[in-house]
């Protein structure tokens, strides 16, 4: 390889050498020309002898100095490196641009998980590459705008097949998803398969009815209330988002053929900075319309400085909730401290019926988007007595003594119950998702856990709130609720 | 020296013939001796009997008038596009697919980025998935069988060429594509783009 | 004298206007197909992949091919003094092209092609076409040898060198194995394929795209002016400037590219020496074709030629300013490239043959030309498709490149490829507008030649023609 490249600067060389004596022999013969003079004729048409204008022999004496001073000063023969030591990756267009990677860091070195997400979605830089990587990366499958098409689902709506946490977007995008139905036909009869068709087609038309033929064979990914599962990314079938057609026909025909919906990873592709910036902006588009999120930021920052009158709106639930959020009236809860995406899914779920109180949704009733959205920047900006660290006295085999303390902290596996700080946080002090639930009146708390069971309150993910409260003795559910008010 | 082209034919010939051969033998020539060093550094590994014939589609149908495969290591192309070229990944790329125009976009890493079941559908009609598209649509490729013999031949010339396949491969392969569409295969070989350079930790920034 | 020599011509030239006119129509295609995809009628056969290399293969090897082996032979018996060294060879030649060609596109639209730019044929035609190549050769410098004059006449180098560069550069870059009938790998493969490739690639536009037109130009100018070739000199500076720097500026189609750096930069360093010998070559032109002020005034086939030397210009300047490497940046792979070779196969290769059409098809026949009037209409027609055509194209192309690259303060791509596709739309169908008038005017030219041709009465021409 080496002589080959010594032979190939030579010829390189000599090959210059030979155009400049060319151009040489033609500048020192120009002197002898002659513009009225022809050399030959041919055909009929003669050839002068024109001078070559003066001005040619300059570009090349210019060009042939350039020549040299640019292959002196960068690689360009075989062997050669140049003098100023270039190499490809100076000419690699590195934009001199501001690193998000320092605000991103910052921000998840000085917050925890939940906080992360939310001021992440607060910086702008963040939000602006998280689109610019949704235009490249994602928009091929979901669209342009996030809203989804056949086969490919809407990333904007609330409708989530694995969820719709940032950790769940984080989690799809950096893993990838495999979703996999099994094909029914050859499982099922025909007839079967007919009658599956029409119950899943008419499960968003009416109240839910329960079939035998749904609840043996589908129920154990789809829910038995068919409502989905996310752990499988089964989809929800009472509502009226249909991935892959809600035509009788399609739906037939995907519980004959099943239906792999695959979401392939970007873990190795993109940076962990990169899937967040990502995720931060997905989150922020199914949230809200941007308006709604302009809106409530500008308002949780005059609240956290106290610095606005209530506005008119905040008279009727500070009346019951207290103005410092603490709870004025018995059976009202304290609101101080919970997170605004709590208070406002919670203020959702009564509109809907989801979640019953007569006072509470005759009064939510009349709320527009806004009005809910202040109330939840209000009272999640208000201030919520700290909670001190406990240290539950542990048996030998790690175990909890205390049982209430054991179902609260450790859960009782036994029975399948995870502990309340799995999803209410360490110290039960809440998260977006979930309500906090230290310090909360004990009368209020042990009324929504018996709400749960009755299903007065619904709404929450895959009916998991319902699951755990099923298995839970009536005596349980007092001492909870007595223990979990007393926790300060 | 120079004027003698216009002098004799035999030596217009010679002079000609002389001047444009050494650009050949300064940059064309030393090229034909690269390829052992590669092998030997290289993490691409040769096409299976589908992506192979699904290479073959590839060329047939021209995609290389509008499809580039060769990421330039500029940053906003490794952002768009994913990991640059090396010169050791293409080492058995016998006809380069480079190309020389970005019409749609780059296809070096593209097996990192959809599923088949995209892909798929992508090809029988572009602008159903993405309707700004531009890109022609391929649904007789789904109707169309693989010719088993011509992957077999092509896979023996690979060998000839260089490519390591066992006999072993060579046999099997028809059993690979047996009954598979041209679709098929192009869906393959897309799949395999960029899967054997892959490098971990991102390559998209 | 010529009656062989005047028939063979009579056959290349009517074949490289048919050629011309199919192959410029399935460019307005393509160029339509870009814009509507719709086009494409998902269909096989005339999707934009098969349309593409057929546009450029019809173009090169039909047009541009025929054009200069049917007038480099008439040229060089013409300037020898003497006939074509063998008659049957020749015809031989004529219609093996021919048939080759045909053969060639129906198998390229089948979809046997090696995928390589501008040598898309596969190894049974590249066979064929290395024969006729030589047969042209053997015609060419056999007849030359046979030459009654003492030098050899300046067209004649220019013919040569193509005949030299082309057939050795053409055979190397199509060495492949056959695979079976019509399909073969080419025996290099990756970062040594492409070095080849664009070896070739970038001399079958210096070559058979500026070369052999230089040459043609060489004489029909004169001829057509009725006046000497302004220097000699020039005409030297200019060939040894192609022959020399050409072959080496092929790897400025791979800056930024795996190929090692020093391969890259020396490409960089001949691309802009290329400049000079270029203009050169084009001062010639233009010194020769503006010598005669009465014919510049009224004849708008002098126009035509004038024309063409200026986008020559135009086409060689942009060409250098392209290789250096942060234009380069910006323009590679985008459709400015698209632009710029359009400049120089419009501009350029297309208005020198519609010049020569016009000059030399009444000059075959014997007869006066139609209609100066429908020639001044294909003037602007002309002029407004290539001008739209390019225009388009800077726009459409630099913005390409730019937003490509373009990153926002956070240091992300700024637009999408979605985005960079929906801002080309309008551009793309300017440029298909600008075909489609070029067209149009070769329709015109089409007309007015036939009527031409039919025009009973024959005038006498004096002298030789």
């Amino acid at each position: 390889m080496e002589s080959m490249n010594i032979l190939s600067s030579v010829l390189s060389i000599i090959f210059f050498f030979i155009m400049v004596a060319v151009i040489y022999s033609q500048f020192r013969k120009n002197k002898t020309a002659d513009s009225n003079k022809t050399i030959e004729q041919f055909d009929g048409i003669d050839e002068k002898d024109a001078p070559i204008p003066k001005v040619f022999f300059v570009a090349y004496l210019i060009a042939f100095i350039g020549a040299i001073v640019y292959v002196l000063l960068y690689p360009s023969l075989a062997s050669w490196k140049g003098f100023i030591g270039w190499t490809e990756n100076d000419d690699a267009y590195v934009a001199k641009s501001i690193d998000i990677n320092n605000n991103i860091n910052a921000i998840i070195n000085a917050n925890t998980d939940e906080q992360v997400f939310t001021l992440l979605q607060k910086d702008p830089l963040v939000l602006q590459s998280g689109k610019s990587l949704f235009g490249d990366n994602c928009s091929a499958c979901h669209g342009q705008d996030a809203k989804g098409q056949y086969n490919y689902p809407s990333l904007v709506d609330k409708d989530w097949l694995y969820g719709g946490s940032p950790q769940d977007v984080y989690t799809t995008i950096h893993n990838g998803r495999k979703g996999k139905m099994p094909a029914w036909k050859g499982v099922l009869s025909g007839k079967d398969i007919d009658e599956l068709t029409q119950y899943v087609s008419d499960l968003n038309k009416g109240p839910f009815k329960s079939n035998a033929l749904f609840d043996a064979n589908c129920s154990s990914c789809h829910g038995k209330d068919a409502q989905g599962t996310h752990g499988v990314g089964a989809p929800n079938l009472t509502d009226d988002i249909w991935l892959h057609g809600s035509a009788k026909a399609d739906i037939k025909r995907n519980i004959e053929n099943g239906m792999s919906n695959e979401m392939p990873d970007f873990g190795e592709r993109l940076s962990r900075n990169q899937i967040l910036s990502l995720t931060s902006y997905i989150v922020s588009l199914q949230s809200e319309p941007q308006d709604n999120i302009d809106f409530m930021q500008a308002n949780t920052y005059i609240f956290s400085r106290n610095e606005q009158q209530l506005p008119a709106v905040l008279t009727a639930c500070v009346a019951c909730h207290g103005a410092d959020g603490l709870g004025a009236l018995p059976g009202a809860p304290k609101l101080a401290g919970l997170k605004q995406a709590y208070i406002y899914n919670q203020l959702n779920l009564f509109v809907s019926g989801l979640r019953k109180n007569a006072t509470m949704q005759n009064i939510v009733a009349g709320l527009d988007v806004k009005d809910k959205l202040l109330a939840a920047s209000y009272f999640s900006s208000l201030d919520s007595p700290a909670i001190s660290k406990i240290t539950p006295e542990k048996s030998a085999d790690g175990l909890i003594n205390d049982p209430t303390e054991r179902l609260i902290f450790q859960g009782d596996w036994q029975r399948a119950i995870p502990a309340c700080s799995t999803c209410h946080g360490q110290e039960t002090e809440g998260s977006p998702s979930f309500p906090r639930l230290a310090g909360q009146s004990s009368d209020y708390l042990e009324k929504q856990l018996f709400d749960w069971r009755t299903g007065d309150r619904t709404g929450d993910q895959g009916h998991m709130m319902q699951n755990v409260v099923n298995k839970l003795t009536d005596d349980e559910i007092k001492s909870l609720s007595k223990y979990l008010s007393k926790m300060k | 020296m120079e004027e003698s082209i216009s002098k004799s034919v035999m030596a217009f010939i010679t002079i000609t013939t002389v001047v444009v051969l050494f650009s050949f033998f300064v940059w064309v020539f030393p090229g034909f001796f690269f390829t052992n060093d590669l092998k030997e550094i290289t993490t691409a590994k040769p096409y299976t009997a589908l992506e192979l014939a699904g290479r073959d589609v590839y060329m047939a149908e021209g995609c290389v008038a509008c499809h580039t495969q060769m990421v330039r290591n500029l940053e906003p192309e490794r952002k768009r596009y994913g990991r640059p070229n090396k010169m050791e990944d293409d080492v058995y790329e016998f006809n380069f697919l480079w190309s020389s125009q970005r019409t749609g976009p780059d296809l070096t890493n593209i097996g990192l980025k959809y599923t088949e079941g995209w892909h798929k559908q992508h090809l029988i009609n572009p602008q159903a998935i993405v309707p700004a598209s531009i890109m022609p649509q391929y649904p007789w490729l789904f109707e169309k069988k693989l010719n088993v013999s011509h992957v077999i031949a092509s896979m023996k010339a690979m060998k000839k060429l260089g490519v390591p396949y066992t006999d072993t491969q060579i046999e099997n392969s028809s059993s690979k594509v047996e009954g598979k569409t041209k679709g098929d295969a192009l869906v393959a070989y897309l799949m395999s783009l960029g899967v054997d350079t892959r490098e971990k930790g991102g390559d998209l920034n | 004298m010529y009656e062989n020599e005047e028939k063979l011509t009579k056959a290349f030239v009517i074949a490289a206007i048919i050629w011309g006119v199919i192959g410029m129509c399935m460019g307005l295609m393509a160029a339509l197909q870009l814009y509507l995809p719709q086009l494409n009628f998902a269909n096989e056969y005339i999707n934009f992949g098969k349309i593409r290399p057929l546009h450029t293969n019809a173009i090169i090897f039909g047009l541009v091919c025929n054009f200069i082996i049917g007038l480099s032979l008439y040229i060089v018996a013409k300037t020898s003094v003497v006939n074509l060294v063998s008659k049957g060879l020749s015809w031989f030649l004529f219609w093996g092209w021919q048939i080759t060609l045909v053969i060639g596109l129906i198998s390229i639209a089948l979809g046997y092609t090696s995928t390589k730019e501008y040598a898309e044929f596969e190894w049974p035609i590249d066979i064929a076409i290395v024969v006729l190549w030589l047969t042209f050769g053997y015609i060419f410098f056999g007849t030359l040898a046979k030459r009654k004059t003492k030098h050899i006449f300046v067209s004649n180098w220019f013919s040569g060198g193509v005949i030299i560069v082309i057939g050795l550069i053409y055979l190397i870059n199509n060495l492949a194995i056959p695979v079976y009938a019509f399909k073969g790998y080419s025996i290099f493969s990756g970062a040594s394929d492409a070095l080849v490739q664009w070896w070739w690639g970038h001399n079958a536009v210096g070559f058979l795209l500026t070369a052999g037109f230089v040459g043609t130009n060489y004489y029909f100018i004169p001829k057509l002016v009725n006046r000497p070739i302004y220097s000699y000199r020039l005409s030297l500076i200019t060939f040894w400037g192609l022959i020399g720097f050409y072959t080496w500026a092929g790897t400025h189609h791979l800056l930024f590219t795996s190929v090692p750096s020093w391969i890259q930069n020396i490409g960089v360093v001949m691309s802009i020496l290329l400049w000079i010998p270029s203009w050169a070559g084009a001062f010639n032109a233009w010194m020769t074709c503006t010598s005669n002020k009465e014919e510049l005034k009224t004849n708008p086939v002098v126009w035509f030629f004038l024309s063409s030397i200026a986008y020559y210009a135009l086409a060689t300047f942009e060409g250098p300013l392209m290789a250096i490497r942060w234009f380069n940046m910006i323009a590679h792979n985008t459709s400015w490239v698209i632009g710029h070779v359009h400049s120089g196969a419009l501009g350029w290769v297309g208005m020198t043959c519609i010049a020569t059409f016009y000059y030399f098809i009444p000059k075959l026949y014997k007869k006066e030309l139609y209609s100066y009037g429908l020639v001044k209409v294909h003037f602007v027609l002309a002029h407004i498709g290539v001008l739209f055509y390019i225009v388009s194209l800077w726009i459409g192309g630099i913005g390409q490149g730019v937003k490509s690259l373009s990153l926002t303060e956070s240091g992300s791509l700024t637009y999408s490829f979605v985005d960079i596709l929906r801002f080309m739309e309008p551009y793309m169908l300017g440029r298909a507008i600008g075909g489609a008038l070029f067209i149009l005017g070769m329709l015109v030219m089409v007309y007015n030649l036939i009527m031409t041709v039919k025009k009973p009465q024959k005038v006498v021409i004096e002298g030789a023609y």
